[in-house]
């Protein structure tokens, strides 16, 4: 628990002061209002967005409805999605892997690297499809995503992210066959992550690029879910 | 509780406590019960929703650095998406966190595919839909020039702090909301918000002592009127 606190405190912390001065300051009030201006906007813009939604509309809330028909002002490459769709064929899997090993019991993550007997796994930036690969772009529903960690010397795993609101307690990895893993349902679009190994280890995903944390400086692993289905 | 139903000139929208018993009509509901209603197959609901938040959704898709054509399909694309997901809605749930989160998402990954954040320069758009040599025209050209100085220093704000600036103080989100629209906790959106604030403050101030002649005169766009 003493850990989970530490993690809490350590990606949460409270900003003095931020409360009081939270009014927009007088300095920028002429930028915000320019900001606030309304977009110019196509004459039938409304209307095509509107159409598409309301055929969206009918295909879910009735599923024997015709699939919702986007209407687009560029081409719609959706031979680019049927190329995504094979290529997740080929993957073998439903699931997106993100997968990488650390050294169990040392604190080094240098030293991790993806094993040479993992399975296939996808690229970060490729897409995850669902089954349904061709609804896919119209679907805003989570996706399976494995995070995998080879840590033999290991404890306990957890895999702590923006979708688990960075709790150490919220996703334990299991130990598998060689390494610790979890599914966990993520929606379509970017996440940052890491591994907590041993409720005091902080592991980036070797498997993954990583980035610094904008706010707090701490490194963290990046991964993006279903962004190239859609066409 | 119940919402009179003829003060709607100054603010056409009821709250969910006031109207979800009260059948109100759906010009007058709040977008909440639009979304419950949508959810539940109700056409006209969906419309009302997509009319009150087109603006607001390109608005926020603009300023999050899309360039015109993509803003407007990545609102439509989150328009759908959000149709689609109706059937998820719950009744009850807060329905402007959801859109915003789906159209971010679209923001994000329509700036993936065109690696168009930055490099911005007065949008063209402006004047297609203004008669140009107009006090109108010159009025929405200033406009426009405005924006792109705050832009031009919001395109130097890493993506998080952006969002959170524009959803706290463009769209005026409690953090609350921003936390189910972000996924993030409060306290690191204070800090994203507070942050693009320093940020947005010396960028802007250091282009006024700097440039006051930064935007080129008017008189040197000229030939565009």
């Amino acid at each position: 628990m003493s850990d989970e606190s530490t993690y809490r405190d350590r990606d949460v912390p409270d900003v003095p002061g931020t409360d009081a001065s939270d009014a927009l300051p007088a300095s920028l009030r002429a930028a915000v209002d320019a900001l606030r201006e309304p977009a110019p906007r196509a004459p039938d813009a409304l209307a095509r967005a509107t159409v598409a939604a309301l055929a969206a509309q009918r295909a879910a809330v009735s599923p024997a409805g015709a699939r919702p028909a986007t209407i687009r002002r560029r081409a719609v490459t959706w031979a680019m999605a049927a190329a995504a769709a094979i290529a997740a064929v080929g993957l073998g899997t439903g699931v997106w892997r993100a997968r990488g090993t650390a050294a169990g019991g040392e604190a080094t993550i240098a030293a991790a690297r993806p094993t040479a007997e993992a399975p296939a796994v996808a690229s970060p930036a490729a897409p995850m499809l669902p089954a349904a690969a061709g609804t896919a772009a119209l679907d805003e529903a989570p996706r399976p995503v494995r995070f995998t960690l080879r840590a033999p010397g290991a404890r306990q795993v957890a895999v702590v992210g923006d979708f688990n609101r960075w709790d150490p307690a919220a996703t334990p990895l299991a130990r598998g066959t060689g390494a610790w893993e979890v599914e966990v349902p993520l929606a379509p679009g970017r996440h940052a992550y890491a591994f907590v190994v041993d409720g005091s280890r902080w592991v980036l995903d070797p498997a993954a690029p990583s980035e610094r944390d904008p706010d707090f400086g701490r490194p963290r692993s990046v991964t993006v879910v279903g962004l190239e289905v859609a066409p | 509780v119940t919402q009179p139903a003829g003060e709607t000139d100054v603010a056409p929208v009821g709250t969910p406590d006031a109207c979800l018993d009260a059948e109100l009509p759906a010009e007058v509901a709040h977008a909440d019960v639009l979304a419950a209603r949508a959810a539940g197959g109700d056409a006209d609901a969906l419309r009302v929703l997509i009319a009150r938040y087109h603006a607001r959704c390109l608005r926020f898709a603009r300023n999050m650095g899309l360039a015109a054509e993509d803003a407007e399909e990545a609102v439509q694309d989150a328009f759908v998406r959000m149709a689609g997901a109706l059937p998820r809605f719950r009744a009850g749930a807060a329905f402007e966190p959801w859109l915003f989160r789906i159209l971010g998402n679209r923001c994000r990954s329509a700036r993936v595919r065109a690696r168009r954040w930055g490099a911005r320069a007065m949008d063209a758009s402006v004047l297609e839909t203004v008669p140009a040599a107009t006090p109108d025209a010159l009025a929405a050209v200033e406009a426009e020039q405005r924006r792109a100085a705050v832009l031009a220093a919001l395109d130097a704000l890493p993506a998080e702090q952006r969002e959170a600036f524009l959803l706290r103080y463009v769209e005026e989100m409690d953090y609350a909301a921003m936390a189910r629209t972000t996924g993030a906790g409060q306290s690191a959106l204070k800090m994203r918000v507070k942050r693009a604030c320093d940020a947005l403050r010396a960028r802007l101030a250091g282009a006024g002592r700097g440039a006051s002649d930064g935007v080129p005169p008017r008189a040197a766009r000229g030939s565009d009127a």
